[in-house]
């Protein structure tokens, strides 16, 4: 008998709402709510945190609304386990999460989106390229936010590197004896396997489908391979999240890192000189995210402050500070119109610019687009888990 | 004649109520958890056929090493800071002189409690990494830089250690502090020597504190994972990070059977050290008559 995983938020919710601690908190609760909320101006918005911004003054001036932006560190599993077995629907309104997470979600915990909304005025310019990976049976369910191809960080130096624009192997990640003892991995499953996995297969190690979603013989041999080359010595850490990545970067803990690549950028500006560089890769890992509609927004009567939101994630001043950390969406064009007015830097123009030109370029070459839930993720797990205890 | 029936007091009252709010809260989840590793994971949903097939993947996957490693360096951790913190303790308790110097010294013990774990952590990395503090002390000294300082078992254990010394100090000192100087001063003049002062007579006296000591440190070392992930990098994976990427991917049964299989570990544990305990009252209950 297979019990929908609901089930356990129900259990949960009915112990929570069965005893003392339900009158407690209908007491209390009004005095914890937030206060953009309790007012009918605010929207909570529960994403990746590179996706957010610094500073939500421009939000705020543009839509009238108050941004409450809750971050994760952007592992699919936490954002999947949050929505179904902690019911943050209840308390968010949009989630900033991975394209494909609507495969999971959607039907049961995702609003389908209303691509007529009169607050949506942005939507008819986004290609279907882009519109059509975020549908479900045909129902759209999510809206596009900003994507890239992503690689590694490495210290130019110490790989010998004088031209940016060299394409380097994942082998300084998983096999170079000069890196060896000096890279870093992340320990998110859905990111690291399948560049492990799209590793062995280049090699010839194992004949591989699928690398984001690996069958359990697939994954053995995946993980077989990590833990030969972990007890060779070639990782030196595990890391979590997007500060950490920086701190490897800037502390000089690592050479190499399968990182973001705002890490990069964050780790030059902190160190006021460029002590990393991003690669040009032989492969990538391609990603994309999106907003989707919390399903309980429906009864909150604020669907148009969502819809606001929406639009403003699709508009020029987000998508120009984006373009700055070299992540691309769907209306780049509004992006270098918006920066233009707003009297941006020629500098801050050309990152615009060199963000749409260096997406264009990186999709030539040999990219998998990243499955944030796999159908294979619970064997992927048990094997990714060996790798790490070995 | 039939005996008199027992009135119900209020300490009956009280403990019958505590009784069953402590099954309530406590032995009814710890059942269920039992149960739901019973289950388990196909995707996302939890199918609830009993089957012991999560237990077997336990022990496929080498998740069960996890839980011997953790073991084995909670074990290690506790003895270290037991090692470290009982001669302190002892100083504070008996040695030291100056009351205020002893409240300063207690009230800075208290002051990590404040903090949150991870803040507490995060600043070694800065002392103990490659551009750390301490290598570029080695350096300026001439020697070299360490790797092994940072991101290994190392740095996990030297961080737990850090962690747990106020956990381990505060309970022996407590129980240093409740034995009589007269017993110690009475064994001096009867002619023993520091040696058997301390194994004789401070030691037993003490051992309810060391025990509490032991437990306050052992367990919550079983169930940490921020030190391991900020100062071990992953490199060191114990029970709580595996339990997290369980329930990451939403593997309900798995993380049960990983908690159950700790807890049966700490049952089994727990009834040693509660064997220890019932001793060392023995003797705690001769020396009050001696003292008679």
């Amino acid at each position: 008998m297979t019990t929908d995983l609901r089930m356990l938020a129900i259990t949960r919710r009915g112990l929570i709402s069965g005893g003392s601690a339900a009158v407690l908190a209908a007491v209390a609760g009004p005095r914890f709510a937030s206060p953009a909320q309790a007012q009918g101006t605010g929207i909570k918005v529960y994403g990746t945190a590179a996706q957010g911004l610094s500073d939500w003054a421009g939000f705020t001036a543009a839509t009238g609304l108050e941004m409450e932006f809750t971050p994760t560190n952007g592992d699919p599993g936490v954002v999947v386990r949050e929505i179904m077995a902690n019911g943050i629907g209840d308390s968010f309104d949009l989630f900033l999460t991975e394209t494909g997470m609507q495969k999971t979600l959607g039907p049961d915990w995702f609003l389908p989106v209303d691509t007529a909304h009169p607050e949506l005025t942005l939507w008819s310019r986004i290609p279907a390229a882009f519109t059509d990976t975020l549908k479900l049976g045909g129902v759209q369910y999510g809206v596009p936010n900003v994507g890239g191809a992503d690689s590694f960080g490495y210290r130019p130096e110490v790989l010998g590197v004088t031209d940016p624009k060299t394409q380097l192997g994942w082998d300084f990640v998983f096999e170079s004896d000069k890196t060896k003892g000096r890279v870093g991995l992340s320990t998110t499953l859905v990111y690291s396997f399948p560049l492990m996995a799209q590793y062995v297969a280049n090699k010839g190690y194992a004949e591989i489908a699928d690398v984001t979603n690996l069958t359990g013989d697939e994954a053995k041999a995946v993980a077989d391979f990590g833990i030969a080359r972990k007890q060779a010595g070639q990782f030196r850490t595990f890391f979590v999240g997007f500060d950490e990545q920086v701190q490897l970067l800037t502390g000089g803990e690592v050479d190499v890192l399968n990182c973001w690549s705002d890490a990069v950028l964050e780790a030059n500006a902190q160190a006021g000189r460029t002590i990393a560089e991003y690669a040009y890769a032989d492969y990538y890992f391609k990603w994309g995210n999106a907003l989707f509609i919390a399903k309980q927004a429906a009864d909150r009567g604020n669907l148009d402050e969502v819809y606001r939101t929406l639009n403003f994630f699709l508009g020029g001043e987000y998508l120009a500070q984006m373009a700055q950390k070299g992540l691309v969406g769907p209306n780049m064009d509004l992006a270098l119109e918006y920066a233009k007015a707003a009297g941006w830097s020629p500098d801050d123009l050309a990152k615009i610019e060199a963000a749409s030109g260096l997406a264009a370029e990186k999709f030539k070459t040999e990219q998998f687009t990243f499955d944030p839930v796999p159908s294979n993720l619970s064997v992927m797990e048990e094997e990714w888990q060996r790798f790490l205890n070995a | 004649m039939q005996p008199a029936k027992r009135q119900r007091t209020a300490s009956d009252v009280i403990v019958i109520g505590f009784s069953a709010v402590w099954v309530g809260l406590l032995i009814v989840p710890l059942a269920m958890m039992l149960g739901y590793s019973l289950f388990t994971t196909e995707g996302f949903k939890t199918n609830t056929t009993v089957s012991t097939q999560t237990w077997a993947t336990l022990f496929s996957t080498g998740r069960w090493i996890v839980v011997a490693r953790t073991f084995a360096l909670a074990a290690i951790v506790t003895t270290i800071t037991l090692f470290v913190a009982f001669p302190f303790a002892f100083w504070l308790a008996k040695r030291c002189r100056s009351s205020r110097l002893r409240a300063s010294i207690l009230v800075a013990l208290t002051i990590p409690f404040f903090l949150e774990t991870t803040s507490r952590t995060i600043i070694w990395r800065a002392i103990l990494g490659a551009d750390g503090v301490v290598n570029a002390g080695l350096e300026g000294l001439g020697l070299q830089a360490q790797t092994w300082l940072l991101y290994s078992a190392f740095s996990v254990q030297f961080g737990m250690v850090i962690l747990f010394f106020p956990s381990m100090v505060f309970p022996i000192y407590i129980s240093l502090n409740l034995i009589d100087n007269a017993l110690i001063a009475a064994a001096e003049d009867l002619g023993a020597r520091p040696g058997q002062v301390m194994w004789l007579i401070v030691l037993p006296l003490a051992f309810p504190g060391i025990l509490a000591g032991i437990i306050f440190t052992l367990v919550p070392a079983m169930a940490e994972f921020a030190v391991p992930q900020l100062l071990g990098g992953s490199n060191v994976n114990l029970l709580g990070n595996s339990i997290n990427a369980a329930l990451a991917a939403l593997k309900y049964p798995t993380a049960a059977a990983l908690s159950a299989f700790v807890i049966a570990v700490l049952v089994v544990l727990g009834a040693v050290l509660l064997l220890f305990a019932r001793r060392s009252q023995t003797l705690r209950g001769a020396f009050s008559e001696l003292r008679q």
